[in-house]
C-alpha cells in the first residue's frame, strides 16, 4: 500500500511536465535512431552473423525501448534529500529507506514505461518493424527479465544514492553507473561480439542483465534458463542495498537544510 | 580591474572553492576519467569488431570524436553554468546575478566552473594518438596540427553559440534540461560519427539546424579526407561566427523577456 501510495504520486509529480518529457521523447527517438544508423552501416559491408542487419535494427531498437525501464534518476533522487536536511525525516520514517527510494522511483519508472517506453515502441515498430513475438511465454520470459531488470536498477540507483551520505560528489557514481552499462549491458552490440577479455568483465558484472538478457529472451536468442543470473543479482543486490541502510544509519552527516 | 581580470578571478575563486574538498577533487577528476573511457570504449569496441564504418577507419573516427569531445570540455569547462542553465532559472538564482554590476552573460559564466582535468586528458589522447597514427601513414601533412588547432577554436564557439541558444530559450519554457538532451547529447552522440552514415534529415539538422556537423565532420572531410576543398575551413569559421551572434541575440531577447520565478 505504502509503496502503491509513492509511486503514485511520483507518477503525478511528473504529469505536470508533460512537454518536457515530449522533448526527451523526442530525443529518444533521434538516439536509437543514431545508432541504428551505426548498424545500417556497417551491415553495408558485413552480414552481421545470425543477427543480420535488420536484426540488429531490432536488437537496437528493443534496447532503445527498454533503456527507459531502468533508468532511474540520479541516486533515486536521495542526494537532494541529503543535501536538504530532508534525509534525517526520511531515516526517522516507519517506512524503510530503501522501500521509501524504491517506490518513489518505480512510479518514475511507471511513468517512463507508459509514456516514453511504450510510444518509442510503437514508433520503432513502425519504422523498423520490432517483429513482436508470437509466443506468449517469449512474451513471459522478457517481461520477467524486465522486472528483474527494474528491480536491479533500483538496487544499484539506490546504492549510489546512500554515497551521498558521505561525498558530495556522488553525481560522479552515477555518472559511472551509465557509462558501465552503455558499455558492459550489451546496449550497442550483442556480447558475444566484444572481445573476450571485455565480456569475461560484462559478465561478471551485473549489467547484461539490463539489456543483453531481456533483449535475447525478446529475439528468441536465449530461453529461460538465462534468468537464473538476474535472479541471483537481485538477491545479490538486495543484500547490499540492506546493508548498506545499516551502515548509513550509524552516520549521517547532512549538509544543510 | 578589466571584465577579463574579473573573470580570471572569479575563475580562481570556484576553483578554489571546488579544491575545498580534496577527496572529492580527487575522487571527482578520477571517476570522470574513467567515465569518458568508456564512454569512447563503447564506440572502440564497434570500430574494433568491424575495422571501418563506410569508408571511414578507426583512426579517422576517432579523430573526429578527438575534435568534438575536445571541444566539448573546453566548452564545459568555462560554459558549466550555460549548460546546466535550467536550476537559475526554477530556483531564481538568475536574480541574484542580475544584481552583480556586470554584464549578465559574464556573471552566469563565471558563476560556476567545472573540472574537466580528466576528460581532457582522455580526449587529447585520443586525438593525439589518431593524428600521429594518420601522419605515420601519410595520409595526412603536418599541416593538420594548426588547421586541428583552428577546429578546436570555432568547434568551442559552436558549442558555446548552442548551449547559449538553449539556455536562451529558457527565459520562455523554463525547463530546459531535456531540451538540452536534444540539442547537446543527442547532437554530440551523432557528431562522434561521420554524417554521412545518417539520414538527408538528420544530416541537414547537424549541419544547418544545430551545425555541430561544423565541429568535426565538415572540416576533416579536407583535413583527413582530402575529398572537399579548404574552402570548408573559412567556411566553418564563418559558420562559428554566425552562431555565436545568432545565440547572443537570442540571448538578449531573452533576458529582456525574464519575469523572475517568483516567490
Amino acid at each position: 500500500m505504502v509503496l502503491w501510495i509513492l509511486a503514485k504520486s511520483m507518477v503525478r509529480s511528473r504529469l505536470q511536465y508533460s512537454a518536457s518529457h515530449a522533448v526527451r521523447t523526442a530525443a529518444s527517438v533521434i538516439f536509437g535512431m543514431i545508432y541504428v544508423a551505426i548498424w545500417q552501416g556497417i551491415g553495408e559491408q558485413d552480414p552481421l552473423g545470425e543477427y543480420g542487419t535488420e536484426g540488429m535494427v531490432r536488437y537496437i531498437a528493443f534496447n532503445q525501448v527498454i533503456l527507459w525501464l531502468t533508468f532511474t534518476q540520479y541516486g533515486l533522487g536521495l542526494e537532494e534529500r541529503v543535501r536538504t536536511g530532508q534525509i534525517a525525516l526520511d531515516l526517522a520514517r516507519p517506512v524503510h529507506l530503501f522501500v521509501f527510494a524504491a517506490g518513489r522511483e518505480a512510479g518514475s519508472i511507471a511513468y517512463n514505461a507508459i509514456f516514453t517506453a511504450l510510444p518509442l515502441f510503437f514508433i520503432y515498430d513502425w519504422m523498423f518493424g520490432l517483429a513482436a513475438p508470437r509466443e506468449p511465454a517469449v512474451w513471459l520470459w522478457t517481461a520477467a527479465a524486465l522486472l528483474m531488470a527494474v528491480y536491479s536498477a533500483l538496487c544499484i540507483g539506490y546504492g549510489i544514492g546512500v554515497a551521498s551520505l558521505w561525498t558530495v560528489e556522488g553525481r560522479w557514481f552515477h555518472l559511472l553507473n551509465y557509462s558501465l552499462n552503455f558499455v558492459l549491458s550489451g546496449f550497442l552490440m550483442p556480447l558475444q561480439w566484444m572481445p573476450d577479455w571485455l565480456q569475461a568483465v560484462a559478465c561478471a558484472s551485473p549489467y547484461p542483465i539490463f539489456h543483453s538478457v531481456p533483449a535475447g529472451l525478446y529475439m528468441g536468442k536465449a530461453g529461460p534458463d538465462t534468468l537464473l543470473v538476474p535472479f541471483l543479482w537481485c538477491l545479490l543486490l538486495t543484500a547490499g542495498a540492506l546493508a548498506a541502510t545499516k551502515l548509513v544509519r550509524r552516520k549521517v552527516e547532512v549538509q544543510g537544510g | 580591474m578589466t571584465w577579463m581580470g574579473i573573470c580570471w578571478l572569479l575563475y580562481k575563486m570556484n576553483v578554489k572553492a571546488r579544491m575545498q574538498y580534496r577527496l572529492n577533487f580527487v575522487l571527482m577528476t578520477m571517476l570522470a576519467s574513467v567515465v569518458t573511457v568508456a564512454e569512447f570504449l563503447g564506440l572502440a569496441v564497434v570500430l574494433n569488431a568491424f575495422g571501418s564504418i563506410k569508408g571511414w577507419s578507426v583512426w579517422e573516427i576517432g579523430y573526429l570524436y578527438g575534435v568534438l569531445m575536445t571541444a566539448k570540455y573546453v566548452y564545459r569547462a568555462f560554459g558549466s553554468a550555460i549548460n546546466n542553465f535550467e536550476p537559475y532559472l526554477v530556483n531564481g538564482q538568475l536574480d541574484q546575478l542580475l544584481l552583480r554590476p556586470m554584464p549578465l552573460l559574464l556573471a552566469v559564466i563565471t558563476s560556476r566552473t567545472r573540472m574537466v582535468g580528466g576528460e581532457l586528458l582522455q580526449s587529447l589522447t585520443v586525438l593525439g594518438v589518431c593524428i600521429a597514427r594518420l601522419l605515420s601513414e601519410g595520409r595526412v601533412t603536418p599541416w593538420i596540427l594548426p588547421q586541428t588547432l583552428f577546429i578546436l577554436a570555432t568547434g568551442t564557439v559552436i558549442m558555446f553559440s548552442v548551449g547559449l541558444a538553449t539556455a536562451a530559450i529558457g527565459f520562455w519554457i523554463t525547463r530546459v534540461e531535456d531540451l538540452s538532451v536534444l540539442t547537446d547529447n543527442a547532437t554530440t552522440t551523432a557528431c562522434q560519427l561521420p554524417l554521412s552514415l545518417f539520414p538527408d534529415w538528420l544530416r541537414t539538422l547537424l549541419l544547418a539546424a544545430i551545425p555541430f556537423g561544423f565541429i568535426n565532420y565538415v572540416p576533416a572531410m579536407h583535413i583527413v579526407k582530402g575529398e572537399w576543398g579548404g574552402w570548408t575551413l573559412p567556411l566553418t569559421g564563418a559558420v562559428a561566427a554566425l552562431s555565436l551572434a545568432a545565440a547572443l541575440w537570442l540571448w538578449r531577447i531573452g533576458v529582456a523577456k525574464y519575469q523572475s520565478t517568483g516567490t
